[in-house]
């Protein structure tokens, strides 16, 4: 597989912005932005006939844009991010490395449904920076426990990526969230379009590529949850073909959730630092402020049928069979009796729960063995992404297990 | 008034005699039992036989006693009412002689014994104080026009100031070398223009010991022999006409190389002839310890620019250099305001988490900050609340 | 489907990862004309950039507010805010007084009665009778 390089992808951040005026600026701007990429998209067919020099706007326009006022810009324009000292106090509150612009944090804060335009918005970024959050977190939760089930691997990223999580994370951050985007905003507030109220933002999404995406009350296996749903085990919104992408400014007409316009956020803060201070800047943000929040895995956990499971996980082991042995008792024949159980297999104990009867007590002792076999933690764990750095010892293949048993 | 003279009827009922008037019984009550003393000064403030009378009297030890014979001024204005109605005739015979007396003491005050004196019986003829027409329209007499010492308008530009105190220093330098009073020169208040550009060409280079004599470096022998025969007149005339011929020719061999320095030459109202900056500053380096001369150059210096030099200023000048830069400070405006100063005070431009308002924040300019204005607006138009 | 997973959040800690500082902006107000101002625009011209430079992740506003005593408001993560009257107060007084929103978290006053408090479970455990010596009841 040929190695990804995002640094390649970058241009149209690091290039400078020129704000297109006219509609038909704009949709030549969208042509312009797939010509970093392998081959350059034409948008309509007229603009396919046209030779691509025709299609550079000439840069002097952008000193006749500065007339344009304030309020007919859809977000603010990028001089004004030298004059916020909101934004200043925000670069300076998250750490950022001071390779990073405040032009650019400003567009981080600015959501595509605000500025439709892809050279102001922050969903390039965004993408990026989904991307690295995902892989950091998964290779992070799967080395660091490698033995966990699926489920709880989704359940385990939402936790630390979802977008829960990062409107949280907005908040505590101290980003105040705009009432409406536009160009007289300051530019340290978060910019979005808001959905009109009575409007349901839970819509199920349909993928299309996914096979029986109509039977509805059809059972979703895992398996098919890891190849066609995203990193939390939810359907994905369809991929969008880039010649359909002009209508992306109706995609986001009727606007999006605070908390989708949070997480695009803290996804494109990624993206910018890993953009413009290097790899390893954006490693040490991603554990400063994700990993290092605080998340209790064995919460995660929801079985249905312990005891069962854990026969078949000892079966699968090569384990003897699991045997349940009363370990202590109490006021058996009171109102509250207690029973202590525990699980043996041979003669290694390997989990006891108590409870107010013997079953109860039995299926907490299966539990507490197989969280403690699904919770199991190298010591000294090494992530794939440290031989991304130079000079790296040779890797050394972590164990990843099974996962959860299959009954 | 009338209750008052109601109850001084109840008062004397002996004379009046009519007790037909209704009087509630408390005023009654109060009006009725006066101590006799009180009636007796109230009553006979004026009468021959009164209390004050006999006691002054008895003081003086005569039947006619010297003095007013009311020393309480005669009565009061409501007995006097009252006594009119009763005893007309008696006070018709006293007042004739009152007024008379009056009349003569004024007449004698006013015209001590003429002869012919005929009093006036229209105003015409008569000296007049003041102008009862339209007195602004009459032109001032020659006393009459003010003319001020210093200039009209203050001079603030720096390079005019400059010229003044070169200028400055150039007179009196001559001044101090020619052993006239220094001060003499505020007498020409403005050179000939050539006079001008001899003093604009004389260099000053300070001498070691600070002497205000040798400091001058003249363009050329005739240019010291112009200004020192100019300078001996201060004081005596004014400017003879001959000097200029001399200078002419100065003026034309320097006419080309000088044009450039001269910004606009109709300058017959300009300060310093359209010269805007001195050729050297030289002058700048001179020491004002002398007291004379320092005063001379001040009261030159203000003359020529316009600014006033407090006390305190005074004491603390010590070189020409520092008069020019107080009066350039002088131009400056201070900024009052907070938010002025800190606009321009370049730490603060360094800040990029400051932010520095001029006015009050209100809501509505959060409001605008959100983006929430617009909407709001919108709204109000959509109504019809604003427009 | 053996085990499900449970979505949840996760809670931060402050300080562990990135501290991030809660008062995210000072609003300081004066009066021109007002005398009791007068340590407040003191401070403000002398003391004030070398305080935003110490602490740039704050946002720090300078407004007038004409006929009325001098204020510092201080705007915290959590929403709340604290507003401190510096009325006839020295610059360094004001000083303290902005260390003091400064290094506040926002959050109303409360005692605290445990030194230490955490989101980790006990190491040790609740106690209980069944285990450990087990003694014949």
């Amino acid at each position: 597989m040929k190695r990804l390089q995002p640094q390649r992808w970058s241009s149209s951040v690091l290039s400078p912005q020129v704000r297109a005026g006219c509609r038909l600026q704009r949709r030549i701007q969208h042509g312009l932005r797939y010509q970093t990429t392998t081959t350059p998209f034409p948008v309509t067919e007229a603009e396919a006939k046209q030779p691509i020099q025709d299609l550079v706007p000439p840069p002097k326009k952008r000193s006749s844009r500065s007339a344009i006022s304030k309020h007919s810009l859809p977000s603010p324009p990028v001089k004004a991010a030298r004059e916020s000292a909101k934004l200043a106090a925000l670069h300076a509150r998250l750490y950022l490395p001071a390779r990073l612009p405040l032009e650019t944090l400003a567009r981080t804060l600015v959501d595509e449904s605000a500025d439709p335009n892809p050279d102001f918005n922050n969903e390039s970024l965004a993408t990026l920076g989904h991307d690295l959050l995902t892989q950091y977190t998964s290779e992070y939760l799967i080395c660091t426990y490698p033995r966990l089930p699926m489920t709880v691997i989704f359940a385990a990223m939402y936790a630390y990526v979802g977008p829960k999580t990062l409107s949280a994370m907005v908040k505590e951050w101290g980003v105040e969230l705009a009432v409406a985007p536009g160009g007289e905003v300051d530019p340290g507030h978060l910019q979005f379009k808001r959905l009109d109220p009575g409007v349901n933002p839970n819509q199920p999404l349909k993928n299309p590529n996914r096979p029986y995406e109509n039977e509805a009350t059809w059972r979703r296996s895992i398996s098919s949850k890891i190849v066609y749903d995203d990193v939390f085990g939810e359907p994905v919104r369809a991929s969008v073909d880039p010649r359909q992408q002009v209508q992306s400014a109706d995609r986001y007409a009727a606007g999006v959730t605070p908390e989708q316009a949070c997480s695009q956020f803290v996804r494109a803060v990624l993206g910018a630092i890993y953009l413009h201070a290097g790899r390893p800047a954006a490693k040490r943000f991603f554990e400063q402020h994700f990993i290092s929040r605080h998340l209790n895995i064995s919460d995660l956990f929801n079985f249905r049928e312990p005891a069962r499971d854990l026969s078949r996980l000892c079966a699968r082991e090569n384990f003897e069979p699991p045997y349940a042995k009363i370990l202590s008792e109490t006021g058996r024949l009171s109102r509250h009796p207690v029973f202590v159980v525990g699980i043996f297999s041979g003669k290694d104990k390997l989990g006891e729960g108590s409870g107010s009867s013997l079953l109860e007590a039995r299926s907490r002792a299966a539990v507490a063995s197989l969280k403690g076999w699904y919770l199991y933690s190298p010591l000294n764990v090494r992530l794939p992404n440290s031989m991304e750095e130079e000079g790296a010892a040779p890797w050394k293949p972590v164990h990843v297990d099974l996962g959860e048993v299959i009954v | 008034m009338r209750p008052s003279v109601r109850l001084l009827n109840l008062e004397v009922p002996s004379i009046h005699g009519a007790r037909s008037l209704y009087v509630c019984s408390v005023c009654r009550h109060e009006a009725r039992p006066r101590p006799i003393v009180a009636r007796q000064f109230l009553r006979n403030a004026s009468s021959a036989n009164s209390l004050t009378e006999k006691v002054r009297r008895k003081i003086w030890g005569t039947d006619n006693p010297p003095g007013l014979k009311d020393p309480y001024g005669g009565e009061g204005v409501i007995e006097r009412k009252f006594k009119n109605k009763h005893a007309q005739t008696v006070v018709e015979e006293e007042t004739p002689e009152a007024s008379q007396a009056l009349d003569t003491a004024a007449s004698e005050d006013a015209a001590p014994a003429a002869d012919d004196y005929e009093p006036a019986t229209t105003w015409e003829g008569l000296d007049r104080v003041g102008h009862l027409g339209r007195w602004f329209d009459i032109a001032p007499a020659a006393t009459e026009v003010y003319e001020s010492f210093q200039v009209k308008k203050k001079i603030t530009k720096q390079g005019l100031l400059s010229l003044a105190a070169h200028q400055t220093v150039v007179e009196l330098c001559l001044m101090h070398k020619l052993g006239k009073p220094l001060t003499s020169i505020c007498e020409v208040v403005e050179h000939d223009q050539s006079v001008f550009k001899l003093i604009w060409k004389t260099k000053i280079v300070p001498a070691s010991n600070g002497q205000w004599t040798a400091a001058l470096e003249y363009p050329d022998k005739e240019a010291e022999e112009a200004l020192v025969y100019i300078f001996e007149q201060v004081g005596g005339q004014n400017v003879a006409p001959e000097i200029e011929e001399v200078t002419q020719d100065v003026d034309v061999e320097d006419a080309r190389s000088d044009t450039t320095d001269i910004v606009d030459m109709d300058g017959s109202k300009q300060p310093f002839f359209g010269y805007q900056r001195t050729r050297d500053n030289g002058f700048l380096s001179l020491s004002l310890d002398d007291p004379a001369t320092k005063f001379a150059f001040l009261k030159r210096f203000s003359q020529l620019t316009g600014h006033f030099f407090p006390d305190p200023a005074v004491h603390s000048i010590t070189t020409v250099q520092q008069v020019v830069d107080y009066v350039q400070n002088l131009a400056k405006p201070k900024p009052k305001k907070l938010a002025e100063y800190l606009a321009n005070n370049p730490r603060y431009q360094s800040m990029p988490n400051v932010k520095v308002f001029a006015k009050r924040q209100k809501r509505s300019d959060r409001d605008e900050e959100l983006g929430r204005k617009k909407l709001i607006e919108a709204e109000l138009r959509a109504r019809g609340l604003i427009e | 489907m053996t085990v499900q997973g449970i979505r949840t959040v996760t809670s931060a800690r402050n300080g562990v990862g990135a501290f991030i500082l809660q008062c995210k902006r000072l609003d300081f107000h004066y009066c021109d004309w007002a005398g009791s101002s007068r340590g407040m625009v003191s401070f403000l011209k002398h003391h004030l950039p070398s305080f935003a430079k110490a602490n740039p992740q704050i946002e720090i506003r300078v407004s007038p507010r004409p006929h009325k005593h001098p204020v510092i408001k201080g705007h915290y993560v959590n929403g709340r805010e604290k507003a401190i009257c510096v009325r006839n107060l020295e610059p360094e007084q004001i000083f303290n007084k902005a260390n003091l929103l400064k290094a506040a978290s926002g959050e109303k006053l409360k005692r605290t009665k445990k030194p230490i408090a955490s989101l980790n479970e006990s190491v040790r455990g609740i106690w209980d009778p069944y285990h450990g010596g087990f003694k014949s009841v």
